[in-house]
């Protein structure tokens, strides 16, 4: 019987029933309440509570929404909500009067836009607020209109070759598009953290070889793959108030069947997924640069003549090409835009991301933009929300982000018109790319239906 | 039926059989009355090392074909199924016996939605939480396959010994967007040590599986995984309402770790078994997603959820073995509770508790190799209760299943016979609650859609209807042949769908299987 008994023990021993599976974790998860305690930048303002401001918490694991607005105390008490991760933004808008009161001088512009923004934000039981820091920048009056990267159907449309982009004139006076620059942005691709990463799962790119700028390389610049630059001498291409530039991937009718560089037809099954190009005031055309590279020309980079070509800026450090071979948005949406002007963009410093440890041939470099030289930033986002990556601009250009319904559906993102003065409508422009921009059928000089 | 009367039928089955005399041997193949007996000895050998079970192999195929018009909603609507399966039980020695069996199944489902696992709710009311799924209907292709086999031994001191073991490996994928596709590995195995004096027999026994899921979802066209395609946007259900994002859809694994231990007693002479056992069997299951680079591997820098089962068991099982009648009884009771963990939001949002009571009985006269008849009448009363505290879902329920079975041989002759069974299956909901409020705006359609329809089902009044004919054909003195039709069908005796859904499919389900068997 003692052998028995020793065997039952062992078995008791090897099956415990221990409840310490989960850790400390044994509590039943149930809705909490959280704060947002909004404030003015401490180094560009008095570091004071933003009263009235509207905060949004998006939930990332379902996508749920909560809006609330600060208290005369700048808190924001959101009651009853899901545990889980969030994005947080947060907007303001003073009228000169009230930048006056709050803050003692009379600002540039009629009114001033702050926002803020924290990503990945762990709300529990644990975590009952956080502190959000609202900040300005001027707001543009070259705005980006239209982004269509998503494409049309791969059999029926024209896959990615009728990608373009829309500059549009926001402001009531004549601009000069000549030398604005058109970066397209590089980021992580996913949330996952990694000691190359930042909290919310961006690169940190003060970690990158050769980075001197401190934390400042986060909150100050962002990183692009690509640079294009309108041509001219200053003067050459005005975009009156109330006009855009379309900017092609191939400024071509690419609802009309076509010979590609490899001589081979394009056909287009259903010429209403896509759009004709061919009036475009520019396209990319990268024949020339890739031939001094000793590459061929990519089959569907078509070159016409009647539409101008963009100057290609920046397209890798030099020996180190970035690799594509076109102007190619990700029809995914997991690239964002800015428009900003630099004359010698050569000044600017390149860096790898800061996953790379040992620079090898094939390591990529992204240019380095200072936040303040942009006049319009755009952040995009891939279609499934369980495939979206961490922001890539700052709150205070774009509080938020947009995006197609899928890839290949002919959509575009296009900036809402908030009113029509004299027949020159005016876009929206709060620097929230949620509340300015809405999705449709992609019309190159059209408007938001 | 009150428990007083429960106690006193036991008394009298085992009072009714105490002074019987006879030492034949069993077998277990004769009749679906044994089937207990078998499926008893699969569970505990130890207690049949003193008990002699015939020496059987039986190798069968069959077919199966279900139409599920009633149902719940995350079970195919149609499922066919191919098997091949072998077992037998081999004497090899007085005191060892090994058993085993292999399975093989192909298995075709038609119009499955809401569910991307390998678990299916025709058997189950709810699936256990953490699973991929999209509205959109599709089918699947599974193939299983199963290996398990034993040995229990007793030693010359009486000491006894037995151990098992099984392997499981399974694929199943379906041929639609999206695409999930899963591979399965299950092993583990049972160490069962015991002792027997006179005629009593106890044993404890230790035993330990480990599974593992490895799991992708693909779709040829993937513009079709986004919030503006619902019907095909993949998405996590992380308790029963509770609906998530989960990035990891293309690549994930589960990895189970089930424990258990157990102790029995039973006490047998000539004629009667008594045996009691009690099991403890705790489950473990880990999510572990890809990492930053997309590979996926069991680590706990990628665990995102688990989920846990405990279950105690407990069965009272009386065997008279008579010279022209068998009579069995069996009580059991088993208590489940399944709880969650997210490992981001450090707590648990599902809980589930089961509290199962079973009771059957039967009675079986023979005549020789000949059935006179064979009677079985058993209950089941189940307390369910789910709770997503997250997706503010509560529902309850507790249900009594009667069911009652007649079978009897209407022909025997030398190298023919003809066996005959009948049943019938009644399903009440005792009591049924159930409570879901929207407290976000993504889990409604889940919860229109599956939730609701689901009660609707579990708190509708059932009728399941059996009938089976078996033909035995003599090749030998110890080979026989079997052909077998079995034809069930379900269906609808009340309206209390109409509570929770004015569109509900009463259509009746039916359910046909049929084979051919050689057992020597």
């Amino acid at each position: 019987m003692k052998k028995i008994l020793l065997l039952l023990s062992a078995a008791l021993a090897f099956s415990s029933c221990s409840d310490d599976d989960f850790g400390d974790g044994n509590n039943g998860l149930q809705p909490v309440n959280f704060s947002v305690n909004l404030k003015y930048d401490t180094t560009a303002f008095n570091g004071e509570a933003v009263q009235q401001g509207a905060v949004i918490l998006t939930n990332t694991n379902t996508g749920d929404t909560y809006t609330v607005q600060s208290n005369t105390s700048g808190v924001a008490t959101f009651n009853a909500i899901i545990p889980g991760t969030y994005n947080i933004t947060a907007t303001k808008t003073l009228t000169s009067a009230e930048f006056n009161t709050q803050f003692g001088y009379t600002p540039e512009t009629p009114s001033v836009l702050f926002n803020g923004a924290q990503e990945q934000v762990i709300v529990n039981a644990n975590v009952s607020g956080t502190e959000l820091k609202l900040k300005t920048i001027r707001i543009g009056d070259l705005v980006i209109k239209q982004i269509y990267y998503a494409g049309s159907h791969a059999q029926q449309g024209a896959v990615f070759r009728d990608q373009f982009i829309e500059i549009y004139n926001n402001s009531n006076e004549k601009i000069y598009a000549d030398g604005l620059c058109i970066g397209q942005l590089y980021g992580k691709t996913s949330t996952t953290s990694a000691s190359y990463t930042l909290s919310n799962g961006q690169f940190d790119w003060s970690k990158s070889i050769g980075m001197t700028s401190g934390s400042a390389a986060n909150t100050d610049y962002v990183y692009a793959d690509y640079v294009i630059k309108v041509p001219g001498n200053g003067t050459e291409y005005p975009i009156l108030p109330g006009e855009s530039i379309v900017i092609a991937q191939t400024g071509i009718n690419h609802k009309a069947p076509l010979v590609d560089n490899s001589n081979e037809p394009l056909t287009v099954q259903n010429p209403d997924l896509t759009v004709d190009l061919s009036n475009a005031e520019f396209e990319v055309y990268l024949g020339d640069y890739r031939l001094s590279l000793g590459e061929e020309v990519y089959r569907y980079d078509i070159q016409n003549p009647a539409v101008k070509d963009m100057n290609i800026a920046y397209w890798g450090r030099q020996g180190y090409s970035s690799p594509n071979k076109d102007f190619l948005m990700d029809n995914l949406g997991r690239d964002s835009f800015v428009i900003f002007r630099e004359e010698n963009l050569n000044a600017y410093p390149n860096f790898s991301d800061p996953s790379v440890t040992n620079i090898i041939n094939t390591t990529k470099f992204f240019i380095q933009i200072p936040k303040v030289k942009i006049i319009d930033g755009v952040e995009l986002q891939h279609y499934n929300p369980s495939s979206q990556r961490p922001k890539m601009l700052q709150a205070e250009v774009d509080a938020s982000f947009i995006n197609c319904d899928a890839a290949y559906n002919s959509q575009a993102v296009i900036r809402k018109t908030k009113t029509i003065v004299n027949g020159r409508k005016i876009l929206e422009d709060t620097n929230n790319s949620s509340n300015d921009f809405i999705k449709q059928k992609a019309n190159p000089k059209g408007f938001a239906n | 039926m009150t428990s007083k009367k429960v106690i006193f039928y036991f008394i009298l089955l085992v009072s009714c059989a105490a002074n019987a005399q006879l030492t034949d041997s069993l077998s277990v193949q004769q009749n679906l009355f044994y089937n207990d007996v078998q499926q008893h000895f699969w569970k505990n050998p130890l207690f049949y090392t003193t008990q002699h079970l015939n020496d059987f192999t039986l190798t069968q195929i069959d077919f199966s074909q279900k139409n599920l018009n009633l149902k719940r909603v995350q079970t195919a609507d149609r499922t066919t199924q191919y098997s091949f399966s072998t077992q037998g039980i081999y004497n090899v020695k007085p005191r060892l016996r090994l058993f085993g069996g292999f399975t093989f199944n192909k298995i075709a489902e038609k119009g499955l939605g809401y569910n991307f696992s390998t678990q299916r709710t025709e058997n189950q009311n709810v699936l256990s939480p953490n699973y991929f799924f999209a509205p959109k209907k599709g089918d699947w292709d599974i193939q299983n396959y199963n290996l398990d086999g034993g040995f229990a031994y007793q030693f010359d001191s009486n000491i006894l010994l037995g151990a098992k073991a099984f392997y499981k490996n399974g694929k199943s994928y379906r041929t639609i967007d999206p695409r999930p596709e899963i591979q399965q590995s299950n092993y583990g195995g049972e160490l069962q040590t015991g002792y027997n004096f006179n005629n009593n027999s106890l044993f404890v026994s230790a035993g330990i599986a480990k599974k593992t899921e490895t799991s992708n979802i693909t779709y040829v066209n993937d513009a079709q995984n986004a919030p503006a395609y619902p019907e095909t946007f993949t998405r996590f259900a992380s308790g029963y309402g509770r609906i998530i994002f989960n990035s990891s859809y293309n690549r994930y694994i589960f990895n189970t770790i089930d424990k258990n231990f157990g102790f029995g007693y039973q006490y047998q002479n000539s004629r009667n078994k008594v045996s009691a056992t009690y099991k403890y069997n705790k489950s473990l299951e880990s999510f572990y997603r890809k990492n930053a680079r997309g590979y996926v591997y069991i680590d706990d820098e990628l665990k995102m959820y688990m989920y846990r089962v405990i279950a105690h068991t407990g069965e009272l099982n009386y065997f008279y073995d008579g010279e022209k009648v068998d009579y069995k009884a069996a009580f059991g009771y088993e208590r489940q509770k399944g709880d969650n963990f997210s490992v981001i939001e450090n707590g648990q949002n599902y809980r589930m508790n089961l509290d199962i009571f079973t009771f059957s009985n039967g009675v079986i006269k023979k005549d020789k190799d000949r059935v006179v008849y064979a009677f079985e009448l058993g209950a089941n009363y189940i307390k369910h209760k789910y709770i997503d505290l997250l997706g503010n879902t509560d529902k309850l329920l507790n249900t009594l299943e009667i069911q009652t079975s007649f079978n009897k041989d209407i022909l025997a002759k030398e190298k023919n016979k003809i066996n005959l069974s009948v049943g019938v299956k009644y399903y009440m909901a005792l009591d049924e609650k159930l409570v879901f409020i929207p407290i976000s705006s993504s889990n409604t359609s889940f919860a229109d859609n599956v939730i609701r329809p689901d009660q609707a089902f579990d708190a509708t009044s059932k009728l399941q209807s059996n009938i089976m004919a078996q033909y035995f054909y003599s090749l030998s003195k110890t080979k026989k042949l079997r052909i077998f039709a079995n034809y069930n069908t379900l269906v609808a005796l009340g309206d209390q769908y109409k509570t929770y859904t004015t569109d509900f499919n009463t259509t009746e389900s039916s359910y046909f299987n049929g084979g051919i068997s050689i057992i020597y």
